[in-house]
């Protein structure tokens, strides 16, 4: 007898139940809205996205927590190891973040929830992707959810012009990943990312450009490259960055602030996973590639910041700076760097996200709000404010005992240990100038108030216990580091996260 | 935990403004209180060093809490603590008084948590935390009109090479981790490990730099200027008191220790610098117009003399270095804030349109007379027992640098002389007509410094005495034994000065 043409795949479902838990609650959240009332409900609704998001987080945490790790699943196309389960605990939390700040604002509606639970899911899945199709359908989920959530205050032209933009190039960054993932496909013969992996290693390590150059050298090298300029957009590398300070300065705030941590964890966990399985073995000079973006997304992310006077934009130019660090770290390509990657993630998610929490909160949905002199004084209003804010600039300027200071100092013990002084010396550079940068908005927040500006707006009882967490969580992973690291020790025996314990 | 009390006291106050909203009395009368518990503490500090704690903080990182309190912490801690008390005192902010006195509170917090640390990831926390307070206060509580130009030139000046100087540890952590078998940022362990000399040349280079970018020496100093000028008097005196202080302490705990064949090495270039930034500062100082920049000036001057007795790589040098560097912290802080007074009075401080103080303010003028005089060298008091203690040291290693180095002298004498008598001599100027306020508080803040310029002038082997052992065991690690035997007879005679 033949064997069936088509066998079920052997799948686990309990591996990706964060995701699931989320696609359910996403629905249950469109389907209540039917009958429910425009105002009320959409409070109701806010809680029922918290809570769906704690569940899949508790979820996480167990599957962090359990023997299981790591694991396959649907024939190979999906992986869930420590790196991914730490990496979707940032990206719910972004998405938490996003659910709170969205309440009591315009842009609250049930199919704003919807949306951010969608997108969060496809970076879930992208971080998890084993698999070329997989990967590439995760990049979509992830990115039409985003588009639309870009226009969500449809009042507001530039709001409209932020999506449209983000749209436009979005959508070739997509054909760019297309086409080099199907190079690669090509070169290989299977888009499984082992099996890519094996291929490109038998690819002859003689130049690949030039006198003698294979055909299949040349193929495997343009793959590459298509994938990290697809990859460069999602994660903002300069020259891919163009996007982002308008994009950024028109999307409303609270999107903003979950796709600046969300989208670059997982453009950075899907990097670190291509990196850690297929660029490794291949003869691809893949290292200079992302060195030379590294170098110049970190220098031109610092520079670029220093004239800005729009507090959103200030932090999209850091936020490019920062994915100037996290390529730096791949370069190195050591289960260390990765761990040091990730632990920069951690830290770079809870001061982000506190920074965009209080910019949000306190622009109140006016534009003008985002202006940095609108933050002159705000220390003799609002004191607690003030400090919190001061605790996450200084923490972006890598100001010890903060949280951003063991990111940093873990990213450049990984660098010096790897040999690469040239992107130690660059992290460097991007730090000392980047601490103009958040040193201004620190200026004003103890400044003298201005005469004639009105009072900003009182922070939500509900946001400021936000950003008294993710304040208060920035100084405590900054004072006691050491309870982060034998959590990642504890849960990564064996997981890529092993090398930040100095095993 | 006595160690760490006048740190935590002071961190404390700092808080206080959070829960006290704009009331400017109680805020002034919480921080003044918590800066006197700190000094009472620091003193109890000196009677009771050498004290040691060490926390882990993170053990794969070889981190720990190490903090030291021995002969060469001791006295900057309590300076210090001292200067914090008098620096409030003279202060009377009421329209952002919350910010004003936790940013002066955490400046003193963060700049005696340098002098304890012994561990190198700890110090540069203090190291940077230190520089942020500085910045908001001379931005946000300048008095001149480009005060935030100054202060982006301050953070840029004291930033920049420090964001350097994070990779010279973390490089010379990795470097020491072989030998060591684990990595570390300890002082004594990474003591113990000889890095090739390349390797010692270039992290040697980083390290002076950023350390001398603090002290300032030129050239080097160009935030000096404006830092000092555009910022309130008493934020002034913290910073050339103080924090300048602490530029001079790493070089001596960290610097030396750790590289000594780099310090060995680049030495003589130091002492150029050095004897640069003594004969440079002095020249403004006689000639400029402006009367706190000639105590700024003067610093620049005698700063370069206390880096040249430290350059000067002998335990006499490191002695006299570590007792001038308090007394310079006692006259400056007492100059900077006795100067701010009459600025106060008159609006300006030109030297011009000033004079006539001791005419009728004659206990004010008397203040400013001694700390003048102690400043100048006068044998007696207390800055002439530094000054010959370092000229000591630096002869002993290079003549040619001493007899530079003693125009160093004979220069302060005349500009600190002109200072003095430009503001308090000759007939009363128009400007000068209302009245100083020197009240009983500040008088009482002003009484200690007067009575350790003249006890540290008759006792200084009260401070040499404490210093000399850890001065002779730095030189004794790095050096070879021929330098240190006839070295450690001299500062036993030195101790009986």
């Amino acid at each position: 007898m033949n064997p069936p043409l088509i066998a079920p795949p052997p799948v686990s479902l309990s591996l990706i139940m964060p995701e699931l838990v989320l696609l359910a609650t996403s629905i249950v959240i469109l389907l209540a809205a039917l009958f429910m009332d425009a105002g009320r409900g959409v409070r109701a609704l806010t809680w029922v996205a918290g809570l769906g998001i704690a569940v899949a987080a508790a979820r996480d945490v167990m599957l962090l927590l359990g023997p299981h790790l790591p694991a396959t699943t649907f024939s190979g196309t999906l992986v869930m190891d420590p790196l991914a389960a730490v990496l979707d605990l940032v990206i719910l939390a972004s998405a938490l973040v996003a659910v709170v700040l969205a309440a009591n604002r315009p842009e609250a509606s049930p199919d704003y929830l919807a949306l951010v639970l969608w997108a969060a899911i496809g970076m879930m899945v992208l971080i998890s992707a084993h698999d070329l199709i997989v990967l590439f359908l995760a990049v979509e989920v992830l990115s039409l959810p985003l588009y639309i959530l870009c226009a969500f205050r449809p009042d507001r032209p530039s709001s409209l012009e932020a999506a449209v933009k983000y749209f436009l190039l979005g959508a070739f960054s997509s054909g760019f990943l297309l086409y080099g993932l199907a190079l690669l496909f090509g070169v290989s013969g299977g888009t499984n990312l082992t099996q890519v992996a094996s291929a490109l290693a038998s690819v002859p390590t003689a130049s690949l450009i030039g006198a003698g150059a294979s055909g299949t050298g040349l193929i495997a090298e343009l793959g590459i490259g298509l994938v990290v300029v697809g990859l460069g957009f999602k994660l903002a590398a300069v020259p891919f960055h163009q996007w982002v300070p308008d994009v950024y300065e028109g999307a409303p705030t609270s999107v903003v602030t979950f796709m600046s941590v969300g989208t670059k964890v997982a453009a950075f966990g899907v990097l670190a996973r291509l990196v850690d399985t297929v660029f490794v073995t291949s003869a691809v000079n893949w290292q200079g590639l992302l060195s030379a973006l590294a170098v110049a997304t970190i220098i031109g992310g610092a520079v670029l910041a220093i004239p800005q006077q729009n507090f959103k934009r200030l932090l999209g130019y850091s936020g490019i700076l920062n994915a100037g660090y996290l390529l730096a770290v791949l370069v190195v390509g050591t289960a260390a760097a990765t761990a040091a990657g990730v632990y920069f993630l951690v830290t770079y998610a809870l001061m982000n996200l506190g920074a965009f929490a209080i910019v949000a909160a306190l622009s109140g949905g006016e534009e003008s709000g985002v202006m940095l002199r609108r933050y002159r004084g705000l220390f003799y209003q609002q004191p607690w404010t003030a400090a919190a804010m001061a605790v996450f600039l200084l923490s972006l300027a890598s100001i010890p005992p903060l949280a951003g200071f063991f990111g940093k100092l873990f990213i450049l013990q990984a660098l010096l240990a790897g040999h690469e002084l040239v992107l130690a010396l660059a992290v460097v550079a991007g730090t000392a100038i980047t601490l103009v940068v958040y040193g201004r908005p620190l200026l004003a927040l103890f400044s003298a108030p201005e005469e004639k500006s009105p009072a900003l707006p009182r922070v939500s009882p509900a946001v400021a216990a936000t950003i008294f967490c993710l304040a208060l969580a920035t100084v405590a992973v900054g004072v006691a580091p050491g309870a982060v690291v034998a959590l990642m020790h504890g849960v990564s025996q064996v997981g890529p996260l092993a090398g930040i314990t100095g095993r | 935990m006595l160690v760490l009390s006048p740190l935590i006291l002071l961190a404390l106050g700092a808080l206080a403004p959070l829960f006290l909203g704009s009331r400017a009395t109680a805020i002034r009368t919480v921080a003044l209180g918590a800066s006197v518990l700190a000094l009472i503490a620091s003193v109890i500090g000196i009677v009771y060093a050498p004290q040691h704690i060490d926390i882990p903080w993170l053990k794969s990182l070889g981190l720990s809490l190490s903090l030291h309190l021995d002969g060469l912490s001791m006295f900057l801690v309590a300076l210090t603590a001292l200067a914090t008390v008098a620096v409030v005192a003279f202060s009377d902010e009421t329209k952002r008084p919350g910010g004003y006195y936790s940013l002066i509170l955490l400046m003193a917090a963060t700049a005696i948590g340098t002098f304890l640390s012994t561990n190198l990831l700890v110090f540069y926390v203090f190291w940077e935390l230190m520089i942020i307070p500085g910045y908001l206060l001379i931005g946000t509580y300048g008095q001149g009109a480009n005060s935030r130009r100054a202060a982006l030139k301050f953070l840029i000046y004291s930033l920049v090479p420090s964001a350097f100087l994070l990779v010279a540890i973390v490089a010379l952590a990795v470097s020491a981790a072989p030998a060591l078998g684990h990595l570390s940022f300890s002082l004594s362990q990474l003591a113990s490990v000889r890095l090739p000399a390349a390797t010692q040349d270039w992290i040697f280079l980083l390290f002076a730099a950023s350390f001398m970018v603090k002290v300032p020496i030129w050239p080097l100093h160009a935030w000096m200027p404006d830092a000092y000028g555009e910022s309130r008097p008493q934020v002034a005196a913290m910073l050339s008191g103080v924090l300048s202080k602490t530029g001079l302490y790493a070089l001596i705990r960290f610097a030396f220790p750790l590289l000594p064949d780099a310090a060995r090495l680049f030495a003589p270039a130091l002492a150029v610098v050095a004897l640069i930034s003594i004969l440079y500062g002095a020249w403004i100082a006689l000639t400029h117009r402006d009367g706190r920049m000639v105590i700024a000036y003067s610093s620049l001057s005698h700063l370069g003399l206390v880096f040249l007795g430290v350059v000067a790589l002998n335990a006499l040098g490191l002695d006299g270095a570590v007792l001038q560097m308090l007394n310079h912290g006692i006259y400056a802080v007492a100059l900077f804030l006795l100067f701010g007074v009459v600025e106060e009075a008159a609006g300006t401080r030109l030297l011009s349109k000033l004079g006539g103080i001791a005419r009728k303010a004659a206990l004010f003028s008397g203040f400013l007379w001694i700390a003048v005089l102690a400043a100048l060298g006068l044998p007696g008091l207390n800055g002439f027992a530094g000054e010959f203690l370092l000229l000591l040291g630096i002869f002993h290693t290079s003549e040619v640098w001493a007899w530079i180095a003693i125009a160093a002298v004979v220069f302060s004498a005349a500009y600190f002389i002109r200072l003095f008598q430009l503001t308090a001599q000759g007939p009363t100027e128009p400007e000068l007509r209302q009245p100083l306020r020197f009240g009983p508080l500040r008088i009482a803040a002003m009484v200690p410094f007067i009575l350790l310029i003249f006890y540290l002038g008759w006792a200084p082997g009260q401070v040499t005495g404490r210093v000399a052992p850890v001065a002779q065991s730095i030189t004794r690690q790095e050096a070879s034994t021929a330098l240190t035997v006839p070295v450690s007879n001299l500062s036993g005679e030195a101790r009986g000065l």
